[in-house]
């Protein structure tokens, strides 16, 4: 079991690895060390930028936007810039950054402190959803103390000419949060509603200021990259989709637990780390990269393997690669609808799709659940989550429309047989 | 901004536009209609209600016109089969929760989602849910609240805190329950706030006094002007049956933008006031008996003869309102002249007129009123700058939002929704000698020399301070620097000294100058010769008595025409000199407890609202109003009534044609040569202020004002801000 | 009557202190949590007047974000609170039956807070990123996963005693 936990969770079988002792002894901080100390005259900004790129690194956080490229939009100049660290993990079906922020603080403080000297940004913010306040909030503000008091951060860090600031951020509870521009909008003290693109967080970000968003995964995964190399990160995974990825199995398996491992490691593999389906059942449906994603049937998702590419060819995606698994027996529409009532629950309110949509889709599933369902809800159901899909001003509109597409196309029979018999489930 | 020009294609056709101007803009300058809710020209854009989604190529969605940039090469089909889906199916999604409340709704027939609906929505709906609904806030007496028809455009969120800088709406909540509310129990105060009434798209915010009365197309619609200060706000009035029923903004970009103040919108509730009179009275043996408009003329018209005969043109006197229109002070004012009588004045809130041979040819603004904007530094001078010309205040904060530097010299602390560079607050007392000090910081800044006019007294005051000094730098720093001096500055007993050092403090500083006047026409009163040290068109005349003489003796006969004891800073001196004058006539809208008690002969006039007339704005602009179709039939207007008093006096009618054909030359002659004197008044009596000026109840100026049932029901007249 | 002791404005400075000069509005969800908590639960308009007038900023803003953060609540709720999380994962592994039994066990529905004002059900819709250890909930923000019934009826007994 040599390909699990090679990156962002390389440290964690370690004593406390979340100390700032046990982190260092594993290495850490050393890249940061490198590039305040700029050894061998090779780590400035534009090298940085330019191994990230190199090694591949996509967004973690469910969009997987090529981690480099977004970092090389960040204007030159002189004016003041930041780095925000997307830690409002709420995906449903994630939860492996709340890990990262328990199990390795300081991997994701050494690597928002990297961003920030790539990008040109001298203050950085991780803002934190506000669920975790106890939970794991308590551990990343101590490693933050930790590496103050280490003199890792602050201005002029250790006569470095370099200045980085870092604080930590607590939310309130509201999954659109962690939209980026939601994210934004949430640390200026408003509301969380995301604001239309363009203009990007590069151009006008936080408090107008260019700006990078990046998810905590991701920015926890750039130390190790930064130690050893773009080539080494490559080394895992498969050429479009290279690296380690912390896979969150839960649902309807033996051993759900955060595992990370390479991406492009098939379907079958990561189930069997995950010690099989429950129970020994028959395999149904997955859900492979949190709620936003498309479902995929058992027979779709068995010859597929995980990484951006194979579940896209597939139908669905990546996304957060929050792996849900559905075993045989479970009452889809009933899925369907506990899905859908989040989105409604969670939609920020901004713009019309959304905000009369999704409780639209909402209610004509617990109609159907009900048993007062008419054969026409289906096809309406559909035809909403089409008018939803795309005109709205971020991708939660797409978020929420596209477990009602992906449900409907693929379990067709059991939306019909409920309608059809007044709200009983063909599910056994 | 970018002079470049991008090649666009729209609809097939293609289209040299600005670079950087959102695809919206450019579609209404070419008259390209895209639906849309949220977008307004004078708000930021909010891209929230996506309606105004459209096709373009090689995007893979539909985008918003209001919030996509145009750029080379971009093909924009506005009438393709996406468009319409993505359009049709923001209708469908605002329909679904929205009431069916068209039959007892307001807005319909002036409502956008109606209208759209028409053209977007479907026949019969395929939502057979429940619809939800939205609690109501009670936000005052002006605003009515609907909020389950709200579409949450955020068109009200916005313009408060963008247009008027006080956010007194948001959007509580979140998702389908979000909401547009004050949250806690709060009314909307801000003097501009009925504009949301305007603005909102639908009927969720509507004008509460108009509520349930009328349907738009039963009303006919004129363009007026407000008559309740010196801005000349553009407004449309909407009548039925011969009554106002409501008044909405008419745009005028270079006044009042798509604005008015509340008191523009609810004031002429006041003119139905049920202590309208409309039948002269004459007083006989202590009683006063109703009589006829010719018995009234003819006798006070017996009146000035015998007086006149007797060469006692000097017991004769007349006070006239500063919101009469231009025919009506013309007519009075030669009515009197030709008499010989010299005792005329309209500044019934001033009481220093030892600056009089020192005043201006009319008091005015020196550059247009959206110029303001553009002005860096502008410093205010005895002002409670919202209250006395809320529009005016609203070009001002444009400025600061530009980043341009405010001051202020004041009497007390008041709030602006903008930042403010200095606010030096000083008592009344020393309101003067501060401005002296800003005088004094401009010589020594410019390195002038001190006339020896000035010197001793500005030898005389203190030092300017660290503020004096940074308020005099910025403005003889500046080259678009800007003075105004306000209605409380003209109501000191210090005006005069005041106006000269502002007058001088310009000329150091070569700032542009606003005296802000009283009333809707106190610049055509000065014109026309309303003051008693100049006639029509400041042509010399021998001194009369000033306002305040006026007010403060008993005299033969006493005129007062359009005003109420209520409307003078010396209510308490001016009801005196009514007992105690021997004739007094009344020429008023309203019943007075004053001239009931007091008045010899009362003649019922119509308020401008219900007159062909015209009034000169601040900056010298000559507006013609026409709301005679307001009457069902024939009337007697004021003019009429005044030239029947011209005509059984015997006199010459003077042609007021002639007079307007001189009117624009000399308002232009005027401001390009103000004729502004740097002098000091010769005199300064120090007087013990006639009441407080601190105070300026804006819904309580004219008997229209104040007799306009919503407006006295606002916190504002209610005393409790 | 200032409401805010010294305790919070101390807190509220220090999160201030971590925004740029002017951007003291970006301290307002910090101040709100610390003032709730400080209000066992909820917070009252008074508490957030005092809020907007501590961060000198307009009363409106204080209470859109009040209203739009699921974790604040404005109504007066419960001292103690039991988020049960029903969202996907949790469902797949029994969430529905942890909710249906504390809703008898407590005779309250989610969303409602028993008489004696000790517990608030909180009507939890999100997904509380503890997938793996499903079903799970929170009490007063602490993470207990892996409920079965017995375990949840120890976790109320044990809220039972407390204050």
């Amino acid at each position: 079991m040599n390909d699990l936990n090679q990156v962002v969770f390389a440290n964690i079988d370690g004593t406390d690895p979340w100390s700032i002792d046990s982190y260092i002894a594993s290495g850490g901080y050393e890249a940061w060390k490198r590039i305040l100390t700029n050894q061998n005259q090779s780590y400035k900004p534009e090298n940085i930028i330019e191994t990230i790129k190199e090694s591949g690194l996509r967004g973690r956080g469910g969009a997987g936007f090529p981690t480099g490229r977004k970092w090389s939009f960040m204007p030159k100049n002189d004016l003041q810039k930041y780095i925000v660290c997307n830690s409002d993990e709420s995906e449903p079906g994630t939860c492996h950054d709340r890990d990262i922020l328990k199990l390795n603080p300081h991997a994701l403080i050494e690597g928002i402190a990297i961003a920030g000297y790539a990008i040109g940004a001298t203050i950085g913010y991780n803002y934190v959803r506000g669920e975790f306040m106890d939970e794991c909030y308590p551990r990343i503000e101590n490693a933050l103390n930790e590496a103050y008091q280490n003199k890792l951060l602050g201005k002029d860090i250790i006569d470095s000419g370099i200045d980085f600031n870092l604080y930590n951020f607590i939310g309130a509870g509201a999954y659109i949060c962690g939209e980026e521009t939601g994210l934004l909008e949430s640390l200026e003290g408003k509301q969380g509603k995301p604001r239309f693109k363009p203009p990007f967080p590069a151009n006008y970000g936080l408090y107008g200021k260019s700006t990078t968003v990046n998810n905590t995964q991701t920015l926890a995964s750039v130390p190790m990259i930064i130690k050893n190399g773009s080539k080494w990160f490559k080394s895992f995974g498969t050429e479009q989709s290279p690296g380690t990825i912390i896979f969150s199995v839960s649902g309807h398996v033996n051993k759900p637990g955060n595992y990370e491992l390479p991406l492009g490691i098939s379907f079958n593999k990561l189930i069997e780390y995950s010690g099989g389906i429950l129970s020994g059942k028959k395999l149904k449906a997955v859900i492979p990269g949190g709620s936003s994603t498309k479902v995929l049937p058992a027979h779709i998702i068995q010859n597929c393997t995980m990484d951006y590419e194979s579940l896209e060819e597939a139908g669905s995606s990546l996304g957060t690669a929050a792996v849900v698994v559905i075993a045989e027996g479970t009452c889809m529409v009933n899925l369907l609808k506990r899905i859908s009532r989040f989105y409604f629950a969670e939609n920020c309110g901004q713009c019309t799709p959304c905000r009369e949509g999704t409780g639209w889709l909402y209610r004509i599933l617990d109609q159907i659940t009900k048993g007062h369902g008419k054969e026409s809800d289906l096809e309406l159901l559909v035809d909403v989550a089409n008018r939803i899909e795309g005109n709205t001003i971020c991708a939660f509109g797409d978020a929420s429309a596209w477990p009602v597409q992906s449900f409907i196309e693929h379990y067709y029979e059991e939306f019909e047989y409920m309608v059809k018999h007044k709200g009983k489930t063909k599910a056994a | 901004m970018s002079d470049n020009k991008v090649n666009i294609t729209i609809d097939g056709t293609v289209h040299s536009v600005d670079e950087n101007k959102m695809l919206i803009e450019i579609t209404d300058e070419l008259d390209i209609y895209i639906p849309r809710f949220c977008y307004h020209e004078r708000l930021s854009i909010a891209a929230n209600c996506r309606m105004c989604l459209v096709e373009v190529e090689n995007s893979s969605n539909a985008l918003p016109a209001c919030a996509t940039p145009v750029s080379e090469g971009m093909v924009v089909n506005t009438q393709s089969s996406s468009s319409k889906t993505a359009q049709e199916s923001t209708m469908e999604f605002l329909l679904i929760n929205h009431p069916l409340d068209c039959p007892i709704c307001d807005q319909g027939s002036e409502c956008e989602l109606q209208d759209l609906a028409y053209s977007y929505g479907k026949n019969n709906s395929r939502f057979d849910l429940l619809k939800q609904t939205k609690p109501n806030d009670d936000l005052g007496p002006l605003v009515s609240t609907d909020m389950t028809r709200c579409i949450m455009c955020t068109r009200c969120v916005r313009f408060g805190s963008e247009v008027t800088g006080l956010q007194e709406l948001g959007t509580i909540g979140r998702g389908e329950a979000s909401t547009i509310s004050t949250f806690v129990e709060q009314t909307v105060d801000h003097e501009l706030s009925g504009n949301i009434i305007d603005l909102c798209p639908v009927g969720a915010l509507n004008n509460k006094p108009y509520r349930y009365t009328d349907r738009t197309w039963e009303l006919d619609q004129i363009k007026s002007i407000s008559p309740h200060d010196c801005v000349g706000t553009n407004i449309y009035m909407h009548i039925k049956n011969h009554k106002i029923k409501r008044i909405v903004p008419l745009q005028n970009d270079s006044i009042n933008e798509s604005w008015i103040a509340d008191r523009d919108r609810f004031g002429f509730d006041g003119i139905y006031s049920s202590d309208r009179i409309d039948v002269p009275m004459i007083r006989r043996e202590g009683r006063l008996d109703k009589s006829s408009i010719e018995d009234s003329m003819k006798l006070i018209n017996e009146h000035i003869s015998s007086l006149v005969n007797t060469n006692s043109q000097k017991n004769i006197s007349a006070l006239i309102s500063p919101s009469t229109s231009l025919s009506e002070q013309f007519l009075l004012s030669n009515y009197l002249s030709l008499h010989d009588i010299k005792n005329i004045d309209h500044r019934i809130n001033q009481i220093d007129f030892t600056g009089d041979t020192l005043d201006p040819l009319f008091p005015h603004l020196n550059i247009k009123l959206n110029d303001i904007q553009n002005m860096k530094t502008i410093l205010v001078v005895g002002s409670d700058l919202r209250k006395e010309t809320p529009i005016l205040a609203h070009w001002i904060k444009k400025a600061a939002d530009k980043g341009s530097s405010i001051h202020f010299i004041d009497t007390t602390i008041r709030e602006y929704h903008f930042p403010i560079s200095d606010y030096i607050m000083t008592d009344e007392e020393l309101l003067t000698e501060n401005i002296g000090m800003l005088v004094k910081a401009a010589f020594s800044i410019t390195d002038s020399l001190i006339p020896i006019h000035i010197e001793d007294k500005l030898n005389a005051l203190p030092e300017p301070t660290t503020t004096h000094k940074q308020i005099a730098l910025s403005l003889c720093n500046n080259h678009n620097s800007l003075l105004i001096n306000g209605l409380l500055s003209r109501s000191h007993p210090d005006f005069a000294l005041i106006r000269s050092y502002v007058n001088i403090l310009s000329d150091l500083s070569n700032s542009k100058m606003g005296e802000l006047s009283h009333g809707a026409n106190s610049v055509g009163a000065y014109i026309t010769g309303c003051i008693p040290h100049r006639n029509q068109l400041a042509q010399a005349s021998d001194q009369g008595l000033n306002a305040l003489q006026i007010a403060t003796s008993n005299h033969d006969l006493l005129i007062l025409y359009g005003l109420e004891s209520r409307d003078c800073l010396y209510e308490e001196r001016l009801i005196e000199s009514i007992k105690g004058s021997k004739t007094v006539i009344a020429f008023s809208c309203f019943q007075d407890e004053v001239y009931n008690k007091y008045a010899d002969i009362i003649i019922p006039i119509k308020t401008s609202y219900e007159s062909k007339g015209s009034f000169v704005n601040l900056t010298g602009v000559h507006q013609e109003f026409n709301n005679e179709m307001i009457h069902p039939h024939d009337y007697l207007s004021n003019e009429k009534l005044l030239l029947d008093l011209l005509n059984i006096s015997g006199k010459t009618v003077p042609s007021f044609d002639e007079f307007l054909k001189e009117l624009d030359p000399f308002i232009e002659e005027s401001i390009n040569n103000p004729n502004y004197i740097n002098e000091l008044p010769l005199t300064t009596i120090k007087r013990k202020s006639l009441s407080s000026l601190n105070q300026f109840n804006m819904y309580n100026l004219d008997p229209i004002l104040r007799r306009s049932k919503p407006l006295q029901l606002t916190k504002e007249s209610l005393g409790n801000n | 009557m200032p409401l805010l002791n010294q305790h919070i404005k101390e807190e509220i400075d220090l999160w201030v202190q971590k925004f740029p000069e002017g951007k003291q509005r970006s301290a307002i969800i910090a101040a709100l949590h610390s003032v709730q908590h400080f209000n066992h639960g909820f917070l009252t308009s008074e508490l957030m007047n005092e809020v907007a007038e501590y961060l000198d900023v307009p009363k409106i803003q204080v209470f859109e974000v009040a209203s739009f953060y699921s974790m604040f609540n404005t109504q007066p709720v419960g001292r103690h609170e039991i988020s049960v999380c029903t969202n996907i994962s949790c469902m797949l592994r029994g969430s529905d039956e942890i909710l249906d039994h504390i809703e008898k066990r407590l005779t309250i529905k989610a969303g409602e807070s028993t008489s004696d004002g000790k517990i608030f059900l909180k009507k939890e819709e999100e997904c509380l990123a503890a997938c793996t250890g499903a079903p799970m909930l929170m009490v007063n923000h602490q993470y207990i996963e892996n409920l079965n019934i017995k375990k949840v009826d120890e976790i109320i007994d044990a809220l039972e005693k407390k204050q």
